[in-house]
C-alpha cells in the first residue's frame, strides 16, 4: 500500500449557523438578528440503562393494565438497555419527524417513525407510522415529546411519552448528544494528474435561483446540511496505472484501488465512504460518475467521478462554461454519494426492481430539484433544472437519510446480521471477560448430517474476581448465536427450549474460566448446518449491559459419501428430527423416531448414528409421561399417560453410543456434552441398582478423557480426578457426586 | 439500452432487417444505463422495431434520422419507450 499523507477535517458538530430572513418594514431599518443554534431542539438525543454489577433485587416489572393507563416511569417493561432519539422539527429543511431506536438484548432492535405537528411549547406530538425490528415489544401508536433547550447542550433534554396500543404509557427522559442525526466520513481520492473537487462558489453561474443565498458550498456542507456530522479525509493521487493501459477506469479497477487505498476501507458496514475522482471510465465519455461498488460482500462504500466525461462539457451558448463544468462536477460527485446512502434517482422511487424496491411507498419525483434527480431529464432540461435547483436533497430523500433504520441508509450494510456481525453490540472497550468459540477437535469439519455441538468459553481477563450468573452460558435470553453460509444470509439460531434459572451469583476468579457445550445444529428456524460447505459461527453474550462477541468460527460441513445419505437426509432434516436430537429423545414424535432407526440401521459407521442412538435410547430410559386428551377432567380435559421404560433397549443404545464409539462419540458431542451424557448414563445405572456397571462407565470415561489431546490440549487432571473419585464412589455403592459441571477444561 | 432491463433478450430491427440483437441485457440502476451500440442507417425516416421477447413485448416507432441520432430504449411500467436527442445520452 502506498504510504500517503492524510489531513483530518476537525469534526463539526453540525450545527448550521443559519442567518434569519428579516423583512424590511416600510421606515424600519434592517437589524440583523445574530444566529443561536442552541435554541434549535432538533439533534440526536440519547438515553441508556447502566446495571451496576450487583443487582441486589429482581427489577419488579408490573402488570399492563387495559387501555390508556398510568404512565410508568422508565417504562413498563425494561426490556430495552440504550435508546436514541432524532428529532427533527427545526434548523435547515426540517421533516417534522421524530424517530427513534431502542435497543434491547445484543443486536435486538426496535426503530420507529414518528410525523410531528407542534402542540405547544417546545412540544410536539404525532402518530408512529414505521415500525421496524422487534416491535411486539413495541406496542406505542403515539409520541408526545417535550424538548428543554439550554445554552449548555448538557443540559439539554427531551422527554418521550410513549402512548397508545393497548398498555400503559412510557416516559423516557433523553440527553442531547448532537445537532446531527448521523455521523460520516468522506475520503476524497484522485486519480493521478486530476483534481478533487470539493467545492464551488453558487453564484459562479448566473443560472440559478434568484434566493439562493452566495457561498462557498462544500460537499461537507451538503451532507450537513442533510444531517450528518461529517467528517473528512483528504487523500493523495492514486496511481493512474490501476485503470490499466488503456488509462480508463473499469469498476472492478476502481473497486481494487479503494481497497488499496481508502483508509478506511473493511469488509464492514460503517459509515464511511471514498469518493475517487478520474478522468474517464472504460463506458467512455457518456458515464459522468458513478457508485461502482456492487461487488463484494459491502455495497455502496465507493463512488467515482469522471472529470473527462460529457460533464465537463458545457451546453453550446452557455453563458459561464467554466463555473457550469465545476458546478457539474460538484452536482456528479453529491449526486454519486447519494448513491452510496441508497437513494435512488428522482424519477424511480416507487420502481422494484428485481425483488428490490423502497423501503416505504414512494412517489416517483422526476421533477424534482434534488442532487438525486438528472438535470437534464426535467421539464426544459438543464437550464430549467439550474434555475430553480438549491443545492438540497428532497424531503423524501432527507426523511430517509436522517430517519430511515440505519442500516437502510449506512454504507456497507447489508441485509440484518449479514456481514455486519455485531456492529450494534455493545462491546466494552475495556473488557472484563472474554468469550471463546471453539471445537473440541483438530479440525472444525463434520461429516454430512452429524450434529454440531461447538463449546463455549467464557474467561475472567480482568484483574478483579468477577460475578457472574452461575448459568450464563447456558441461558437462552443471554445468548445470541449467528449461523452464516458462505454466500447466504446469516441466521440466528432460535433454541427449541427457553431455559429459566433462579438468579444465582457465582464468583470467576481472575484468569478463570468456565466452559459450555453449544448445540448448533438444529432450532425453531429448522436445521441451519444441514448443506455441505464453510460456516461462519459468531455468538455474542449480554452480560449486566454489555455484550461479549465471541470470535467467528469458521466450519466446514462435508458432502455426502454415498446414495444413501442424501437418500436419509430427506428425512433426517425435518423438524421431528431435529427436536428430538436437541432434546434428547421423544418417544411422542413417531415418524422421527423411525427415521433415527434407520439411520442407525443404514449409516451404522457415520457419527450420525451414534447421535440418532443417543436420541432413541434417552427416552426409553425411564418411564415416559405424555399429555394426552382426557374428557374425565372437567377443567383443561388433559390427562397424562404413562409409557413404560425399556431399560435394556436403552441401555443397550447407549451403551453403543457412549461406550462401544466413545473415540468418536467424544469427538462428536465435545467433551462438555460427552461428559454429561456419560455421567448421566452412569447415574441412571447406579439408581437401577447396578452401581458396578456405573463404575465401568466412568473407567470408560476417565480412559477415554485421559487419552485425549486436541491441538495439544489435554483434560486437565483435576476433571480426570474427580472422574475416578466418582467411580469409586460407585464401587463403594454411593450415588452420583457431581452437579452440571461445565468444566472439562483443557489445560489453556 | 437504459432502464427497465434484466437480463432480457433485445432484438432491434431498422426497417425489415434485424440490425442488433443482445442477450442479457440488464440495467445497471445506479446510472440507468444497460448498453449501448451503434449502426449505421441512411439519413431519412425509418420504422424502428424494438422486440424483447424475454418480457413479450414489442413497439415500432417512427424516427426521422439526419446526421447523428441518439435513441435510447427504455422498459417503464410495460412498455417500450423511446428517447430520441441529437446529442449522447449522459449517465450519473
Amino acid at each position: 500500500m502506498t504510504e500517503h499523507s492524510r489531513t483530518q477535517a476537525p469534526i463539526s458538530d453540525g450545527a448550521e449557523l443559519d442567518s434569519l430572513d428579516v423583512e424590511s418594514l416600510a421606515g424600519v431599518p434592517l437589524v440583523p438578528i445574530p444566529p443561536f443554534p442552541f435554541l434549535l431542539a432538533s439533534g440526536l438525543y440519547a438515553w441508556s440503562l447502566k446495571i451496576p454489577p450487583l443487582v441486589p433485587s429482581p427489577i419488579p416489572i408490573p402488570i399492563p393494565q387495559p387501555g390508556p393507563g398510568p404512565i410508568m416511569p422508565g417504562g413498563a417493561i425494561l426490556s430495552f438497555s440504550s435508546e436514541e432519539l432524532r428529532l427533527d422539527v427545526d434548523g435547515r429543511y426540517p421533516q417534522m419527524t421524530a424517530s427513534g431506536t431502542l435497543r434491547g438484548f445484543i443486536a435486538s432492535q426496535t426503530h420507529w417513525i414518528a410525523s410531528l405537528t407542534a402542540s405547544g411549547t417546545n412540544t410536539w406530538t404525532g402518530a408512529i407510522w414505521f415500525k421496524d425490528g422487534a416491535t411486539a415489544s413495541f406496542p406505542y401508536t403515539t409520541v408526545e415529546i417535550k424538548v428543554v433547550k439550554s445554552l449548555f447542550p448538557p443540559l439539554r433534554a427531551a422527554t418521550v411519552i410513549y402512548s397508545g396500543g393497548g398498555g400503559p404509557s412510557r416516559v423516557r427522559i433523553f440527553k442531547y448528544k448532537s445537532s446531527a442525526f448521523h455521523p460520516v466520513n468522506f475520503e476524497l481520492d484522485f486519480a493521478m494528474g486530476e483534481a478533487a473537487s470539493a467545492g464551488i462558489d453558487t453564484h459562479a453561474h448566473p443560472n440559478r435561483p434568484a434566493s439562493l443565498p452566495q457561498e462557498t458550498l462544500t460537499i461537507p456542507k451538503v451532507f450537513q446540511r442533510a444531517g450528518f456530522a461529517v467528517t473528512t479525509t483528504l487523500g493523495a493521487p492514486v496511481p493512474i496505472a490501476g485503470a490499466g493501459a488503456n488509462a480508463r477506469w473499469s469498476d472492478q479497477e476502481m473497486h481494487d484501488a479503494m481497497q488499496t487505498y481508502w483508509s478506511k476501507f473493511a469488509v464492514k458496514a460503517q459509515w464511511a465512504m471514498w469518493v475517487f475522482f478520474a478522468s474517464l471510465h472504460e463506458q467512455g465519455t457518456s458515464l459522468g460518475g458513478v457508485m461502482f461498488d456492487d461487488i463484494g460482500p459491502n455495497h455502496r462504500q465507493g463512488t467515482a467521478i469522471f472529470n473527462d466525461s460529457f460533464i465537463a462539457q458545457a451546453p453550446a451558448g452557455d453563458p459561464n462554461p467554466a463555473a457550469w463544468v465545476q458546478r457539474m462536477i460538484f452536482w456528479t460527485a453529491c449526486h454519486e454519494m447519494g448513491h452510496a446512502f441508497n437513494l435512488a434517482h428522482s424519477w424511480q422511487k416507487s420502481l422494484v426492481f428485481s425483488g428490490k424496491g423502497p423501503w416505504i411507498p414512494l412517489a416517483d419525483e422526476p421533477e424534482a430539484r434534488s442532487f438525486m434527480n438528472y438535470p437534464f431529464n426535467v421539464s426544459g432540461g438543464q437550464s430549467a433544472f439550474f434555475a430553480d435547483f438549491e443545492f438540497r436533497f428532497s424531503d423524501p430523500e432527507l426523511l430517509f437519510m436522517r430517519h430511515a433504520p440505519a442500516r437502510f441508509v449506512q454504507q456497507g450494510n447489508a441485509e440484518w446480521f449479514d456481514h455486519h456481525g455485531f456492529e450494534e453490540a455493545n462491546v466494552s472497550p475495556e473488557p472484563r471477560l472474554q468469550l471463546q468459540l471453539r471445537v473440541n477437535r483438530d479440525v472444525p469439519s463434520y461429516e454430512f448430517m452429524e450434529p454440531v455441538t461447538l463449546e463455549l468459553k467464557l474467561s475472567n481477563v480482568s484483574t478483579q474476581p468477577q460475578l457472574v450468573e452461575e448459568n450464563l452460558l447456558s441461558t437462552s435470553d443471554s445468548l445470541l448465536v449467528i449461523l452464516k453460509k458462505e454466500g447466504k444470509p446469516a441466521r440466528q439460531l432460535l433454541p427449541y427450549a427457553q431455559r429459566c434459572w433462579l438468579p444465582n451469583k457465582t464468583v470467576m476468579l481472575s484468569g478463570s474460566s468456565v466452559y459450555e457445550s453449544l448445540y448448533v445444529s438444529s432450532g425453531r428456524n429448522g436445521w441451519d448446518l444441514a448443506e455441505p460447505g464453510y460456516y461462519v459461527v459468531q455468538v455474542a453474550l449480554r452480560v449486566d449491559g454489555e455484550d461479549i462477541v465471541s470470535n467467528p468460527l469458521r466450519l466446514r460441513v462435508a458432502p455426502p459419501r454415498g446414495y444413501d445419505e442424501e437418500y436419509l437426509a430427506q428425512d433426517f432434516f425435518s423438524d421431528d428430527v431435529g427436536r428430538i436430537v436437541a432434546l434428547d429423545g421423544s418417544r411422542y414424535l413417531g415418524r422421527g423416531n423411525s427415521t433415527l432407526q434407520e439411520v442407525i440401521e443404514r449409516l451404522p459407521d457415520r457419527r450420525v448414528a451414534l447421535h440418532a442412538a443417543l436420541g432413541l435410547g434417552t427416552p426409553l430410559q425411564n418411564t415416559y409421561k405424555y399429555l394426552v386428551d382426557d374428557h374425565a377432567d372437567p377443567r383443561k380435559h388433559l390427562g397424562i399417560t404413562l409409557q413404560p421404560a425399556k431399560p435394556e433397549e436403552a441401555r443397550g443404545l447407549l451403551e453403543k453410543a457412549l461406550i462401544e464409539q466413545r473415540a468418536a462419540a467424544i469427538e462428536s458431542l465435545g467433551h462438555v456434552d460427552f461428559k454429561w451424557y456419560v455421567d448421566r448414563f452412569s447415574e441412571w445405572l447406579a439408581a437401577k441398582g447396578d452401581s458396578i456397571g456405573a463404575s465401568k462407565v466412568q473407567d470408560s470415561l476417565y480412559e477415554t478423557m485421559a487419552r485425549r489431546e486436541v491441538r495439544g490440549r489435554r483434560v486437565l487432571t483435576g476433571v480426570l480426578d474427580e472422574i475416578k473419585a466418582q467411580a469409586d464412589d460407585y464401587n463403594k455403592g454411593k450415588g452420583a457426586r457431581r452437579a452440571r459441571v461445565s468444566a472439562t477444561p483443557e489445560a489453556s | 439500452m437504459q432502464e427497465g432491463f434484466l437480463d432480457d433478450t433485445v432484438s432491434v430491427h431498422v426497417g425489415d432487417r434485424e440490425v442488433l440483437r443482445r442477450e442479457k441485457v440488464r440495467t445497471r440502476l445506479q446510472t440507468g444505463y444497460a448498453d449501448s451500440y451503434e449502426i449505421e442507417v441512411p439519413d431519412g425516416p425509418v420504422e424502428v422495431r424494438v422486440e424483447v421477447p424475454s418480457q413479450r413485448l414489442a413497439s415500432t416507432f417512427a424516427v426521422d434520422v439526419s446526421g447523428a441520432a441518439y435513441l435510447g430504449v427504455s422498459i417503464v411500467a410495460g412498455t417500450i419507450r423511446l428517447r430520441s436527442s441529437r446529442e449522447p445520452f449522459g449517465y450519473v
